[in-house]
């Protein structure tokens, strides 16, 4: 298969204009982050050019004369003759699997042959990687070292299933293989003081953890919670670093409290993912369900964000629950981010460095999983055209 | 279903390099709107945009196997679509007189052939937000304000009382509100 090599350079160039109309757009919806905003500024600022345009396209009017014309203009005629003009593929039937039970055999070795034909298809790209990346980064998986109170640790991996240890009257249970449970013994014992544990998911490592009120966390990799074995106080306080997503047990009478650096968020029952690794340029609190409240004044409702950094107040804006949440679905997904925000995410699972040897400012989309090795992730961006790569000793380099 | 809602772009994509019908749609329900308005914005004729819309997507279709980003697909097309707008233009031109020069001619310039692509993408995602509400919300709200239907007349139409009308036009500002605030303004100006 060849390469078009001239449609990617066409799409550098129109790099430039989606990136404007994705901020453009965002501004209208209200849904730009500080950074974008600051970014259309400095666009509508190059040129009266661009602010002509900017504010054409931000009219009323016009918008409304667009949105009417884009009614009175019908796809469906147009789809129908392309259709019988068009020469389609029929997509492989699934389906065959479980109507001829019988013939699940011959049915398997038909799937083989379709496995191998999608990998033979996907070996027609042009696959420079061998050439490329001589070395490859295996992905993260469920690695955590559990920290007790008396400061013992335990490495998590390497521990069999079943019950790890006692802290007084907690069991501390292994479930599987990425999960642990603090279970109260005799609930009848009065449940005394607060001893504090800590969970830390390395970089490179994940890990789950149901909290004795029956609160789940999951943790992303190079993320610790310090949490107490039984909350016995007012309220039910945790401690984060890094980046969690959190399912709350309602409980009215003692509010759950998640501390993450200099911020709090205040939680009765619901489900939210915080974000607040130090190397990212704001702390994130993504509201999936229920209602929190950040440092005492700000109520999120679901499917909003707050964002807070250092120079700013909190700022809540619509939240990309896709792209947020991805990674406790297993997934990479990005939509125009830029390469440093993808790396450092690449960084934390792949347990790597990354040195940039250049500045890229292309902005990115695509999602994968993150069950795929390193090359497989960084071949996806170098498709793009604008941006190649080299790993060695744990180190990726990014070169234009 | 939640991960094939994610995958879709990447899983679009590679349904399109192998041929499949729903990919295709996908492409096409995402772009032809884009593709017809930027047409439009060259050539100021309706049907000459729809026609070189259509013919872009037959182009892009026999190099399929060539797009893996969307992105770069998406791109491929605007181009297209440019090239033929401006070919129909000089043709459309001569037809009609010799005398007009090349002066007429401003989209040649990098400059607009930017702004018509940035004009054609920022309403494409708007529209993208307003075909988020509920359908048979979105469906109201565009038949009063579109369409600049009387409420009865939507109720008659779509089988619904007028009550029910207008709580789910009440709805529908509310969300167009947040994803749309400038066109809510504009509705506002409307009578409820």
């Amino acid at each position: 298969m060849m390469k078009d090599d001239d449609s990617i350079e066409r799409a550098k160039m129109d790099q430039l204009a989606f990136r404007v109309a994705y901020l453009i757009a965002g501004f209208l919806q209200e849904n730009l982050t500080e950074t974008e905003h600051q970014e259309l500024d400095d666009w509508i600022g190059e040129s009266m050019d661009n602010q002509r345009l900017f504010e054409d396209m931000t009219d009323p009017k016009n918008l409304e004369t667009w949105l009417k014309w884009r009614e009175n203009t019908p796809s469906v005629p147009t789809l129908d003759r392309l259709k019988s003009r068009l020469e389609f593929t029929p997509p492989a039937k699934k389906s065959v699997l479980r109507s001829f039970w019988p013939y699940v055999a011959a049915a398997s070795i038909l799937l083989g042959a379709a496995i191998t034909f999608e990998w033979i298809q996907n070996k027609a790209k042009p696959e420079n990687l061998v050439q490329t990346m001589p070395k490859d980064l295996l992905p993260g998986g469920n690695h955590a070292i559990l920290t007790l109170s008396d400061g013992r640790t335990i490495a998590l991996d390497s521990a069999g299933n079943g019950n790890l240890t006692q802290q007084g009257n907690v069991n501390i249970h292994k479930q599987d293989s990425g999960l642990i449970s603090y279970q109260v013994i005799n609930p009848s014992v009065s449940p005394g003081k607060e001893e504090y544990n800590t969970l830390t998911a390395p970089a490179g490592g994940q890990f789950r953890l149901i909290l004795p009120d029956g609160s789940n966390v999951l943790l992303n990799a190079g993320s610790s919670l310090k949490y107490p074995t039984v909350f016995s106080g007012k309220k039910r306080l945790v401690i984060l670093t890094g980046e969690g997503y959190f399912e709350v047990a309602k409980d009215p009478m003692f509010p759950f409290e998640v501390s993450a650096g200099t911020n709090t968020i205040q939680v009765l029952g619901t489900h939210f993912n915080i974000n607040a690794y130090a190397d990212e340029p704001a702390v994130r609190v993504t509201l999936e369900e229920g209602s929190v409240m950040v440092n005492q004044k700000t109520t999120l409702t679901p499917g909003w964000q707050a964002q807070i950094s250092p120079s700013t107040e909190v700022k809540t804006i619509k939240a990309d629950l896709e792209t947020e949440l991805a990674w406790k679905n297993d997934l990479f997904v990005f939509k125009q981010a830029p390469l440093d925000e993808v790396m450092r995410q690449v960084g934390r699972w792949y347990k790597c460095e990354v040195d940039f040897k250049t500045n890229i400012t292309d902005h990115f989309n695509f999602s994968v999983s993150r069950s795929v090795p390193v090359s497989k992730l960084l071949h996806f961006l170098e498709e793009t055209g604008s941006v190649h790569f080299s790993i060695e000793d744990k180190k990726i380099t990014v070169m234009q | 279903m939640r991960k094939q809602v994610i995958h879709s772009e990447v899983e679009m994509m590679a349904g399109f390099r192998l041929g499949h019908e729903q990919s295709f749609t996908e492409v096409f329900d995402l772009l032809y709107h884009a593709l017809c308005f930027y047409a439009l914005r060259i050539t100021k004729d309706q049907a000459a945009a729809e026609d070189i819309a259509e013919e872009s997507f037959v182009k892009v279709w026999e190099r399929r196997q060539n797009f893996i980003h969307f992105p770069v697909l998406k791109s491929f097309l605007y181009t297209t679509v440019r090239n033929a707008s401006i070919n129909w233009q000089k043709q459309s031109t001569r037809q009609k007189s010799k005398l007009i020069d090349l002066h007429s001619f401003s989209e040649n310039s990098e400059h607009s052939k930017l702004d018509n692509i940035i004009a054609a993408e920022t309403l494409r995602e708007l529209y993208a937000a307003l075909s988020n509400l509920p359908p048979q919300c979105r469906k109201i709200i565009t038949m009063l304000f579109i369409e600049g239907k009387k409420p009865g007349q939507v109720a008659e139409a779509l089988e619904l009382s007028v009550a029910n009308v207008s709580t789910q036009k009440k709805r529908g500002l509310l969300l167009l509100r947040k994803t749309l605030p400038h066109l809510f303004l504009l509705f506002s100006f409307f009578p409820f």
